[in-house]
């Protein structure tokens, strides 16, 4: 029992590097590491991203960091990837915080910081994703504290990808490097050179389950009172307020509107809001209609600049 | 509880450390610890199905200490069919009755008579009933056939008929190799530790890292395959058979494993099936536990290959139907065992199906020959199509997917590194071919490649999913 013990304890001395390795490097919850790549980005202008960064974390400390009480009332955009590209890329001068795969619960909590930092708001463009009115854990969960998050901490301290990236010592670059994406200090991206629009990349898309939707058909949990509420809230701190909604590629848009009923469903009580706050709506979940062209997307939901353009000057 | 929880990380040892250093002295309060852990291991999932186990443990004990003491053969008998009526009744009553019921109705249907389902049951599956409903049978069999003694030790045959390893999965057991190792006492071995260490993550490795990778996948192709052109319809078929084989036998590994470290010996499930050359190969390295279960209590009984060809198709074909019966109460499982059975019976006819009995591919040389690799790669082949009727929800859909996999041959490609891994699996696999059970010592620093593997179990673990074979 003694020798099986030794061996036992031999394999798990070599697991144990993992997470050790991990809880004292850890950079998406560095303090440390989070302000000096903000305060790179603002210096900069832009840095070259080699890695996943806990985007959360950088919304948060760009919030806390640069010092808007200062200045003169602001507009911010809140949303998705597919919002990323509003700001420098396509020449408007905003604050972008979006972050991926947000819906309505990151959106709000982006706000709720923003308010908490006492920020001068002017107007806020919010976009409008097919699953903002559905109810979901939020795709951010170490923002709340609970067992679960504990879990994926834990978790998360074992993963040798995690590992891997703690000891890559170039996560960013202040060298401005086309061929890999590129932050800008407004919190916008550009997309490496080498991701252009792909025909075939759009039609594969619609295949099979759609990002963020997966799952999401029951259309009796569509439900627009939470967002009704935070619409007032904002409406109450008098910000003017625009919704912004980016449709699918026109190829695959109608497949993916009869695949998920949802999306017509957010679609009729998203412009009810709009009416009862007089809320302007920017774009639509139909592309015919702002004469959006396959071409004008890189893949199966984001759009290219020149689109993103098309969708927000209409 | 699952093998790939957290509840079985703590749970697991803590029962090695009560086994082993505290009730080490008393192998009757071993075989009690037994009992207890594998009735709270079930009971995780739902306590209130205990009482089946209970039930199958009391009626099959009674019956087996009575059938010696019969003194006609013809009361012997009647007492055995007891016992098998019993443990098919709750099969039947748990497992079959809904689809039955059902079946009925649409065939009555069918001829124009509308019938409204007012018998169909509302009852959910209890785990593991099909595995130990068999093996509680084995032990009334065995007994019959005076193969077995029965024994008196209750608790030591409640703990064979739910020992907590193979209790919801299998191998499904004979009474006669499991129990007489229950009855013994049992002394921990360095050797058979290590090699139950081993086998738990090289199984939990197949089953969290590769089968869980390979599922959603999977499970998409086959509920979309509408939009899929037939190459990636093809890549989702052999990607279901991975992830069947990776999940099926990696569950057996863990169970194999676990019980290696309380000092049991269980039967080999599998012997690298898809390295089989012919259908009856891939049959003896599959699902072995039930494939000679079937043999020995069915297909013989019936008169095996003795009693003429005729019989001997009837034989097939019974076995083959029942086998994919046993899966599930579905259309799709009984279509895949007559599959099967179509494909086994050539080599049955030209009495080629015991070829390769004893040997792997590559038996005396480090690289396959050119006509075993066509062999292994047309098995392959077949048995992938069979995957197709096994894994579609209906027959309807499982015809649509193989109209499609032979008429379009678009391709999606977007798992090259999925493609890799897998690959690298089976070449894994190759290696090892000739020992399923991971002898101790492979080279002097073989225990570094087990870090490696723990470390990537430890990054997919907890997404907790079920294991396939559940289901049966």
């Amino acid at each position: 029992m003694i020798r099986f013990t030794k061996y036992i304890v031999k394999i798990f001395s070599l697991v144990l590097i993992i997470p050790i390795t991990n809880y004292n490097t850890d950079f998406h919850s560095s303090e440390k590491f989070n302000s000096r790549l903000v305060k790179d980005l603002i210096i900069n202008d832009s840095l070259t991203v080699n890695s996943n960064f806990s985007e959360f974390e950088i919304v948060k400390k760009r919030i806390e960091s640069i010092n808007y009480k200062k200045e003169k009332k602001k507009t911010f955009v809140l949303g998705s990837s597919r919002s990323m590209q509003f700001g420098k890329p396509i020449s408007r001068d905003v604050e972008n915080l979006t972050i991926s795969g947000s819906g309505l619960k990151e959106i709000r909590t982006v706000y709720n910081i923003l308010k908490k930092n006492k920020i001068n708001i002017d107007t806020l463009y919010i976009e409008i994703s097919p699953w903002i009115l559905y109810p979901t854990e939020s795709h951010h969960k170490n923002w709340n504290n609970s067992t679960r998050d504990f879990l994926r901490n834990l978790k998360k301290m074992f993963s040798w990808r995690y590992f891997i990236e703690n000891l890559n010592p170039f996560k960013y670059s202040l060298v401005n490097d086309i061929n890999s994406f590129v932050r800008y200090s407004d919190g916008t991206i550009k997309y490496p050179i080498e991701k252009t629009h792909n025909i075939n990349e759009i039609k594969n898309y619609a295949k099979g389950k759609v990002y963020g939707l997966k799952g999401f058909n029951n259309l009796n949990k569509v439900d627009n009172r939470q967002f009704n509420n935070f619409i007032g809230e904002i409406k109450r701190d008098e910000i003017y307020i625009f919704f912004i909604k980016h449709p699918y590629p026109p190829v695959i848009n109608q497949k993916i509107l009869n695949k998920y009923p949802l999306i017509k469903e957010t679609d009729k009580l998203i412009n009810k809001t709009a009416s009862l706050f007089n809320v302007n709506i920017i774009g639509s979940f139909y592309p015919e209609k702002i004469n959006l062209l396959d071409s004008d997307y890189y893949d199966g939901m984001h759009l290219t600049p020149t689109g993103l353009k098309k969708l927000i000057n209409r | 509880m699952l093998f790939n929880s957290f509840e079985f990380l703590l749970f697991l040892p803590s029962v090695f450390i009560l086994y082993w250093f505290v009730f080490n002295k008393n192998l009757k309060v071993q075989n009690l610890l037994i009992l207890v852990s594998s009735y709270l291991f079930y009971s995780w999932w739902d306590y209130r199905f205990l009482s089946l186990i209970f039930l199958s443990t009391v009626v099959d004990y009674i019956i087996g200490l009575n059938i010696p003491k019969q003194d006609s053969e013809k009361k012997q008998k009647l007492l055995l069919w007891c016992s098998v009526l019993f443990n098919l009744s709750m099969l039947g009553v748990f497992k079959y009755f809904n689809f039955f019921i059902n079946s009925w109705i649409d065939l009555f249907n069918y001829l124009g008579y509308e019938i409204n389902s007012i018998w169909a049951l509302n009852v959910i599956l209890p785990i593991g009933i099909s595995f130990y409903t068999f093996q509680t049978m084995s032990y009334t069999i065995d007994i019959y056939r005076k193969k077995l003694e029965p024994t008196k030790d209750f608790i030591s045959f409640a703990s064979f008929v739910s020992f907590f390893p193979q209790l919801v999965a299998g191998p499904i057991e004979r009474a006669s190799n499991l129990l007489p190792q229950i009855l013994k006492k049992r002394e921990f071995q360095y050797e058979q530790g290590i090699q139950g260490f081993r086998l738990i993550i090289w199984g939990m490795f197949k089953k969290v890292v590769l089968a869980d990778s390979l599922a959603p996948i999977v499970d998409d192709t086959f509920s979309n395959y509408q939009d899929f052109g037939g190459g990636t319809l093809w890549l989702g078929a052999i990607y279901f058979g991975l992830q069947i084989y990776c999940d099926f036998s990696g569950y057996s590994d863990i169970a194999i494993g676990t019980s290696k470290l309380f000092g049991f010996e269980l039967m080999s499930n599998f012997k690298f099936p898809y390295f089989s050359r012919n259908i009856g190969e891939f049959w003896r390295r599959w699902h072995i536990s039930l494939s000679t279960w079937f043999r020995d209590y069915l297909y013989i009984p019936l008169g095996g290959s003795k009693k003429g060809k005729l019989k001997s198709i009837r034989n097939i074909f019974v076995i083959f139907l029942v086998s994919g019966f046993w899966h599930g109460a579905n259309w799709t499982f009984i279509v895949w065992g007559v599959f099967h059975s179509i494909l086994f019976l050539p080599s049955f006819l030209f009495n080629t199906n015991r070829n390769y009995t004893y040997s792997i591919i590559g038996e005396s040389s480090f690289f396959p020959t050119p006509k075993e690799l066509l062999q292994v790669g047309a098995t392959f082949l077949l048995v992938t199509i069979g995957w197709v009727f096994f894994r579609s929800e209906s027959i309807d859909n499982s015809f649509k997917f193989l109209n499609q996999m032979f008429s379009d041959f678009t391709f999606k490609s977007e798992f090259e590194w999925l493609n890799i891994y897998m690959l690298s699996f089976l070449i894994i696999e190759y290696l090892i071919r000739k020992n399923e059970r991971l002898k101790v010592k492979y080279f002097n620093y073989d225990w570094i490649v087990f870090s490696i593997l723990i470390i990537f179990i430890l990054d997919k673990f907890g997404a907790i999913s079920n294991f396939i074979y559940f289901q049966f």
